[in-house]
């Protein structure tokens, strides 16, 4: 299976609804590559608001790949932008990455496992397609051994995509499907998801592998 | 807190423009009496107060209890049930809408007595319970809405060849009284439901269009019930307007009478939900306490804003169509232009679709695209009603026409998601904000010019209003194509 032998990692962040396209376009400014964003529902702690019956408010899931180098980068500028460190204004978090087919295929990064690491029974493979392809995505995936797999509607900007409209960017909707693997699987669905929907041609779509420490109702 | 605060700096936002657009008549070429003034004022801060309360209503208790009994109908899978269900549920919402009442009371005074109030409560509600019941069959067997609208507007085509001028009149303005501030988030959240719950590859387009649908019902119900009792000529007459004196005066008056209709429009779902709730959604006292909170929030943020409208903002526009229309006849078509696109931006059912088009496409159709779509689409529908008042030749039916066709068309040639958000924006643009002072405006228009028609051209209106944006959404769903299309090919 493909490693890296550079750092790569997850960087996430969680903001109210609305700011996700600023921090699109602040993650292009500092470099980043693309970024995908999912909507999900935070819960409110301010106990008026709990009185009036307000359980919930909207939240932006915003989620990309970076080198390590830049992480530190990514915290102070998204930190500044946002004012991360005052309470209730989002927050930001960052995990390694396993193995990355990155959108620009020139950094594309493959490495060896090194010795000694934990090898675990099973890893989270993470595809991110256009809308529309993720019955692709399944079918190729299990026709390598995957048992199944869960999508997450979500919309994206990547470095090819660059329509306005109204002055406003256009971001294309994607869906982020979700597979737990066998690790001694992995290998085989990610190359049967890459072969199917071409992903070796920038703007197609990418995958990365996330290592699971720990599952619990996943069966054969 | 802040949660608060950022509600109110939305809807500050949507409803400012139209106050300052008319702050800036009324100094500058059109100054109304200081009192009217006060009182616009008055009813603005009202209206801004009155839509963030109903706002979070709809969020806690109008939009969860359509997206339950959405799930709710999808669950039983059985096709009878579904189309029975989705009949049940659209009459009952409708025949309790005051709008409609009082629609209905008109029509039979200005008939004479010829045409029962009743009667067309009936019909009208028959006519949506039909429309919703079909629009959920349609979910279930995914058929796609650019076929069904074609054949709805086609029979409605026929039918209205047949039908009078004073009854096509009627059945458009019972469309848009149908689909109130209260039942269009109620349709909305329904077919949002239905879809989600049923999934598959069109969940995500499917979840619009039952608005759309459900306010053609109106339209084909009472053509067919005047072309049965061979019905052709009714005399009518809008309204007066009564002389409002004092400030407060007319907030007092208003303030009971709204009150009162908020509360008739709201029953139905609540006896709805509770059935419902016995029967299936059984749920924790939590969320049944939050909904019904919703639905108390809905009830008086809904009778803020009616009270604003109705008491500050009907009787400037009246004052103002007249003043401009007197004075000023040329500036009428680029005042009325101005207007239609601030108007909408204040429309309590235009933010709940917004928001559920962004909640469908994870934020790929952002707000602002159909925000911007609909202003301009309503800034002709207002500037060509204007026209139209203006010129005795130009008639209806020319702009409607080739209005509906030109949306048939585009129906077949952009993404199925635009089809249904521009047919739902049809109902949600004709709100009650339009249909106050917008109508007021052109009633007041149609008064001063002496070739126009009150009562005719005042229903125009809300026809534009819900004719236009059925070509301005789905133009903005061909740019969206034609834009990604490029990408691909790069």
């Amino acid at each position: 299976m493909d490693r890296l032998n550079k750092g790569l990692v997850l960087f996430w962040c969680i903001l109210d609804f609305g700011k996700g396209s600023r921090l699109f376009r602040l993650s292009h400014e500092i470099g980043g590559v693309g970024a995908t964003i999912f909507l999900g529902k935070g819960t409110v702690r301010n106990e008026l608001l709990k009185k009036l019956g307000i359980m919930d408010t909207r939240k932006e899931i915003f989620f990309t790949i970076i080198d390590e180098e830049l992480e530190q980068t990514y915290y102070e500028k998204v930190n500044e932008r946002f004012a991360l460190e005052r309470p209730r204004h989002g927050i930001a978090f960052s995990m390694p990455l396993k193995y990355c087919s990155r959108i620009d295929n020139s950094k594309t990064v493959r490495a060896i496992k090194k010795e000694g690491e934990n090898s675990l029974d099973y890893e989270a493979i993470f595809v991110i397609v256009d809308k529309g392809s993720t019955d692709d995505v399944l079918e190729a995936s299990e026709s390598a051994g995957s048992t199944g797999g869960t999508i997450i509607h979500g919309r994206g900007s990547g470095t090819k995509e660059k329509e306005r409209l109204f002055n406003i960017q256009i971001e294309p909707e994607k869906e982020i499907v979700l597979i737990l693997s066998k690790a001694e699987k992995t290998q085989a669905i990610v190359d049967a998801i890459k072969e199917r929907l071409n992903l070796h041609k920038p703007g197609a779509g990418i995958i990365f592998v996330m290592d699971v420490s720990r599952t619990v109702g996943l069966y054969e | 807190m802040d949660i608060l605060l950022k509600q109110l700096r939305d809807v500050s936002l949507s409803v400012l423009p139209i106050t300052i657009l008319v702050i800036i008549l009324n100094f500058t070429i059109i100054p109304v009496e200081s009192q009217m003034f006060i009182r616009f004022l008055i009813g603005a801060f009202l209206v801004i107060i009155g839509l963030g309360i109903f706002l979070f209503g709809a969020h806690l208790g109008i939009t969860p209890i359509g997206n339950l009994m959405g799930e709710t109908i999808a669950k039983t899978n059985r096709p009878y049930l579904v189309g029975g269900l989705g009949f049940l549920l659209g009459f009952l919402i409708t025949i309790a809408e005051p709008d409609l009442q009082i629609l209905a009371q008109q029509v039979n005074l200005a008939s004479g007595g010829i045409v029962p109030g009743t009667l067309i409560l009936i019909v009208v509600s028959i006519g949506v319970g039909i429309m919703v019941g079909i629009g959920l069959l349609r979910i279930l067997y995914e058929t796609p809405l650019n076929k069904v609208f074609t054949l709805v507007y086609f029979i409605i085509f026929i039918l209205g060849l047949k039908t009078s001028q004073e009854f096509l009149a009627i059945s458009v303005d019972a469309s848009g009284a149908t689909t109130g501030a209260m039942t269009t988030p109620f349709i909305l959240a329904l077919g949002y439901g239905m879809s989600q719950l049923k999934g598959g590859k069109t969940s995500d387009e499917d979840s619009f269009g039952m608005v759309g649908l459900a306010s053609a019902g109106p339209i084909f119900a009472i053509m067919i019930m005047s072309i049965i009792r061979g019905l052709t000529n009714i005399q009518g007459e809008a309204a007066d307007l009564a002389v409002n004196l004092g400030i407060l005066n007319p907030y007092l008056i208003t303030l009971p009478r709204v009150a009162r209709e908020a509360v008739f429009t709201l029953l139905p779902l609540l006896i709805l939900f509770l059935i419902f709730d016995k029967v299936r959604f059984k749920l924790n006292k939590r969320s049944k306490k939050s909904i019904l909170k919703g639905l108390l929030y809905t009830f008086i943020g809904l009778t803020l804003f009616l009270v604003g409208v109705n008491a500050g903002f009907m009787e400037v526009g009246m004052v103002m169509g007249e003043g401009i229309a007197r004075n000023y006849t040329w500036l009428l078509p680029i005042i009325g232009f101005l207007l239609g696109l601030v108007v909408v931006l204040a429309e309590p059912a235009v933010h709940v679709l917004t928001e559920q088009v962004e909640d469908v496409t994870a934020g790929h159709i952002k707000r602002a695209f159909i925000l911007t779509a609909l202003s301009i689409g309503i800034a002709f529908a207002v500037c060509s009603s204007m026209l139209r008042i203006m010129i005795p030749g130009l008639k209806l039916w020319h702009f409607l026409l080739p209005g509906f066709a030109l949306g048939i068309i585009l129906s077949y040639k952009v993404p199925p998601i635009f089809v249904g958000i521009a047919f739902d924006s049809g109902g949600v643009a004709s709100g009650p904000m339009t249909a106050t002072f917008i109508l007021a405006f052109a009633q007041g228009a149609a008064k001063a010019i002496p070739t126009a028609n009150v009562l005719v051209d005042g229903f125009g209106v809300i026809a534009m209003v819900a004719m236009t944006p059925l070509v301005a959404i789905q133009t903005l769903g061909l740019i969206y194509k034609i834009k990604s299309k490029k990408k691909e090919s790069n």
